[in-house]
């Protein structure tokens, strides 16, 4: 199923009530998709999540499952959650505990009576594809935080919904469980093909799970795009700040033009800029920019030459490479390294590959 | 609680209807009847008529309604703080026994807060009984006295039977409230003060006391309440006797509606709803009332 | 001497002079039932234990014993019920529904409950006179149910709005309507909750004095406390003894709610009060 949303806005009245307001959202998701939307605590993205299962009604906008509206302000038209065959996954897994887990997958069939033997056979059919028919007997609160968010799965999976809604599911889970639980989570939704929407604030989980990924802050959408399209074409410095880790270095600075080319100033150091990253900001006669650096694209320099002269703050070895964080002047600036010789207060010189940076308008980064 | 925004108004005044319906009907509007009730002179025999504050320019000349609401506040005042004393040490008592007696504990303190109260009077009417009562009788029998009491025969006596016999059916009620606050205590406090050394008695006050304090305003309020509007006991015991020295202000209305008067039975228990609303607006908008009371809202 | 022991000397002490206070008349009422001549303690005749009392007052029709206990029970058993499910449809609107004013209603009910009874008492006569239901169960059972409300309603608030409203949504998208949800789900999940409160609404009800005393005429509606406190025996001098027996029995139902149910109910009580 096809998922569309169009200038979705949701504003709270009461000031008691929590949940983010929303600004006009729009974007497709399309068939079979795996799609992730990514933002900061309190963006939005769940308010958003309830909006699309129909928790919620939008303040202003449309829901479109297909060709058929199921909520929209101007036509007056709310479908409620029931009626819209979504299933999903809670942080809290929300398992009902007064059910056992077989009587937990079952329910949402219960409630449609479905007849026996039918109902029987897709509750194991759903038990078996997640792994927990040993468990159908069982309690939740004798469950283990993994098998629990199996039985939240199963339960979400057995009625074959047309979109799939997860909001935070891995959130509670060890952090070996919760790569472990990534990997399967992603097979599963290739094999269903059912369209999914995911919810995290963990940029991680977004670029590894999504096919495309919807990045918010306070309520309004940054950019949408494949994880590629994210890390390499950032739409603004929050955007570039957010993804990728560990996160880029960021600067407020100003674009000179010294004549022959173009050059931003680093605590005190100038760096040339190359034409190609100037050109999308049109006319680039000193004007102040935000300037970003990945990590990944800084290197040492043991030569003398064109770089920055820095000084080493700390050093985070992270296995297969070094997190290097530096001193440039007065501003700081991190690297990733794979020189094990470096220590604490060495004083060396980087190079941050120019071609690789990302260029943004002042502008861009007020949203 | 998290805020749930779907759903309709309408759908949901339809759930309170019920509640809405039983209190307006039994509680408000029979409360409204009284306030206009009071207003008039109405009894079993002569015409209804309309005399607005006749009534409460009665009551105020009336000795024996000064009695009564002199015995109120002082039956308040007098066995609201005895219960509260009593009560805790009660709830110190039952919130760390040794394992094996603990139930049989919290079950026994439980007997006396289930037993109705018109039957606990009863067994306080026999025990102050003058001849073969079980106070006279322990009096003699400890040897403290060898003439028997006449407990229900004067003010004194009387007055102080009745506050044994509430804290008896109360104090219990007091000790599960404050119990409840005893063991939100966390254990860390206690072991933090005895590594630094506090005594027994100390960490009772450092510690314990501070803490509960706001649970005990709780308790001492919904107990004053409860209080002012005494009646059972007094009715099965006394009966307001002797000469109206123990007559409360419940059951002083309850005499006149009971003789027809419904004008100044009215007006008597007006003046109870005045002093008990007095009261509990004191009580809501008491701190740590607030404090406790804004913890569970939705 | 440690502090281990002496602490232990004075919980025992302690303990002990609690016992005696909370059970000696308790085991007073017990052993008057039991015995043919209440003044045993002063007169010196001996203690010679019999069931005559109970024999009495389960037998003799003119006591109508057995009636006002009968009705206690079904009183109390209903008001207990219909108010429970009042408060329940209230307290799941109140903590998951969009009702208007929670706090105000919260407070207003907590007002309520503050009012005291003889201030009502005088006006349902008259009410209950004119409908004609004096001396009915119904004349007891309504305005129980409504004076019970308010605690049932803070009690049960405050075991619903523990469960989790991810709950809620997880049975809304799952298919169920908002009745649904109360039935299927929060009502199972609160199910210790609300059987607390059916308790401690049931004790009240069978507490209740001043209404049953105003509101009944005889045996036909009378509740057992009443019956209890106006019990003047057959001839003149009160029967201590019968009476302390129908004290005993009456006190049975609510003893063994106590004893099965103690957590349950100190649960309920500290709710209602403590936490709101």
């Amino acid at each position: 199923m096809r998922l569309r949303l169009v200038g979705i806005t949701k504003k709270f009245l009461s000031f008691r009530a929590r949940g983010a307001a929303l600004d006009g959202l729009s974007f497709e998701v399309k068939d079979g998709e795996f799609f992730v939307i990514v933002g900061p605590s309190g963006c939005g993205k769940s308010t958003l999540l309830n909006i699309i299962a129909g928790l919620e009604k939008p303040t202003e906008g449309e829901v479109w499952f297909d060709d058929k509206p199921v909520a929209s302000h101007k036509q007056g038209i709310f479908v409620s959650p029931r009626k819209r065959n979504v299933a999903m996954v809670f942080q809290s897994y929300a398992l009902y505990p007064h059910l056992n887990v077989f009587e937990n997958i079952a329910f949402p069939l219960r409630v449609t009576r479905l007849d026996k033997r039918q109902l029987d056979d897709s509750v194991r059919g759903a038990a078996d594809k997640m792994g927990i028919s040993h468990l159908l007997a069982v309690r939740p609160k004798e469950l283990s935080g993994g098998e629990r968010q199996r039985v939240a799965i199963a339960r979400a999976i057995v009625r074959q919904p047309n979109l799939f809604l997860l909001d935070e599911p891995l959130s509670n889970l060890d952090a070996r469980l919760r790569l472990a639980t990534r990997t399967e989570l992603k097979i599963l939704q290739r094999s269903l093909g059912v369209t999914t929407v995911y919810v995290t604030h963990d940029q991680v989980e977004a670029m590894t799970l999504g096919d495309k990924i919807a990045v918010i802050k306070s309520g309004r959408l940054q950019q949408v795009g494949t994880p590629m399209e994210l890390y390499d074409k950032p739409a603004n410095p929050f955007v570039a700040g957010f993804i990728g880790s560990p996160p880029m270095n960021i600067y407020e600075t100003r674009l000179t033009f010294d004549g022959t080319a173009a050059q931003v100033k680093i605590g005190g150091e100038t760096i040339q800029v190359p034409d190609s990253l100037c050109q999308p900001l049109g006319n680039f006669k000193d004007r102040d920019i935000v300037l970003g650096i990945r990590p990944e694209h800084v290197s040492l320099k043991p030569d003398a030459g064109p770089g920055l002269k820095a000084k080493i703050d700390s050093i985070e070895p992270l296995g297969r490479e070094t997190l290097v964080h530096l001193r440039v002047g007065s501003e700081s600036i991190s690297m990733l390294s794979t020189d094990t010789t470096l220590r604490e207060e060495d004083v060396v010189r980087i190079h941050p590959d120019m071609d690789k940076a990302h260029v943004f308008s002042l502008e861009s980064a007020g949203g | 609680m998290r805020q749930h925004t779907f759903g309709q108004r309408k759908e949901a005044l339809l759930f309170i209807l019920p509640l809405a319906l039983f209190l307006g009907v039994f509680v408000l509007t029979p409360v409204a009847g009284t306030i206009i009730g009071g207003m008039f002179r109405d009894t079993t025999f002569l015409k209804k008529e309309f005399i607005f504050l006749d009534n409460y320019r009665t009551l105020f000349a009336d000795a024996a309604f000064r009695q009564s609401f002199r015995f109120t506040l002082l039956f308040v005042a007098v066995s609201v703080p005895l219960e509260l004393a009593l009560g805790t040490v009660f709830a110190l008592l039952v919130n760390q026994p040794p394992v094996r007696f603990r139930t049989a504990l919290r079950v026994s303190v439980l007997i006396p807060w289930a037993i109705p109260a018109a039957i606990s009077g009863r067994i306080w009417e026999l025990i102050y009984n003058y001849n073969f009562g079980l106070a006279n009788y322990l009096l003699s029998a400890l040897g403290i006295r060898s003439e028997p009491v006449n407990w229900l025969g004067n003010d004194m006596s009387a007055f102080f039977s009745l506050v044994a016999a509430d804290a008896w059916k109360t104090t219990p009620f007091m000790a599960i409230i404050l119990l409840a606050g005893l063991q939100a205590i966390p254990t860390e406090l206690y072991q933090q003060a005895e590594i630094d050394g506090a005594g027994f008695l100390k960490r009772f006050i450092r510690v314990t006391l501070p803490i509960l304090k706001p649970v005990m305003v709780v308790a001492l309020v919904f107990r004053t309440i409860d209080a002012i509007r005494i009646f059972d006991i007094v009715y099965v015991i006394t009966h307001g006797g002797p000469g109206g020295s123990t007559s409360s202000l419940s059951l002083y209305a309850y005499k006149y509606f009971l003789a027809g008067d419904f004008g100044y039975g009215s007006a008597v228990s007006f003046i109870l709803f005045l002093t008990a609303l007095g009261l509990s607006l004191i009580y809501i908008n008491l701190g740590a009332f607030r404090k406790e009371f804004r913890k569970e809202l939705p | 001497m440690s502090e281990d022991r002496m602490r232990m000397i004075l919980f025992l002490s302690g303990s002990s002079a609690m016992l005696l206070f909370c059970l000696t008349p308790f085991l007073y009422m017990v052993i008057i039932s039991l015995s043919g001549n209440p003044d045993f303690l002063s007169t010196k005749v001996s203690f010679e234990p019999n069931l005559d009392n109970y024999i009495l007052i389960l037998t003799n029709s003119t006591l109508h014993f057995p009636d006002y206990m009968l009705n206690s029970l079904i009183v109390s058993g209903m008001s207990a019920l219909i108010c429970v499910l009042t408060a329940s449809l209230a307290a799941y609107a109140i903590t998951r529904l969009p009702v208007p004013g929670k706090v105000f209603i919260l407070l207003f009910v907590l007002a309520v409950s503050m009012f005291p009874q003889i201030s009502l008492v005088g006006y349902l006569f008259k009410l209950m006179t004119n409908l004609g239901w004096i001396n009915t169960y119904r004349a007891l059972t309504l305005p129980y149910v409504a004076w019970i409300l308010p605690l049932s309603l803070w009690i049960l608030v405050s075991y619903f709005s523990q469960i989790p409203g991810e709950l809620d949504k997880a049975a809304l998208i799952d298919g169920c309507s908002r009745w649904q949800i109360l039935i299927k789900v929060i009502f199972p999940v609160a199910a210790p909750g609300i059987f607390s409160t059916l308790l401690l609404a049931f004790i009240f009800a069978f507490n209740e004095f001043l209404f049953a005393l105003m509101l009944t005429t005889d045996h036909g509606a009378r509740t057992i406390p009443v019956g209890i406190a106006s019990f003047q025996g057959l001839h003149g001098e009160l029967p201590w003894g019968t009476i302390m027996a129908a004290s005993t029995t009456a006190t049975i139902p609510l003893l063994i709610l106590t004893m099965v149910f103690q957590r349950r109910i100190i649960q309920g009580l500290t709710r209602g009060a403590v936490k709101g």
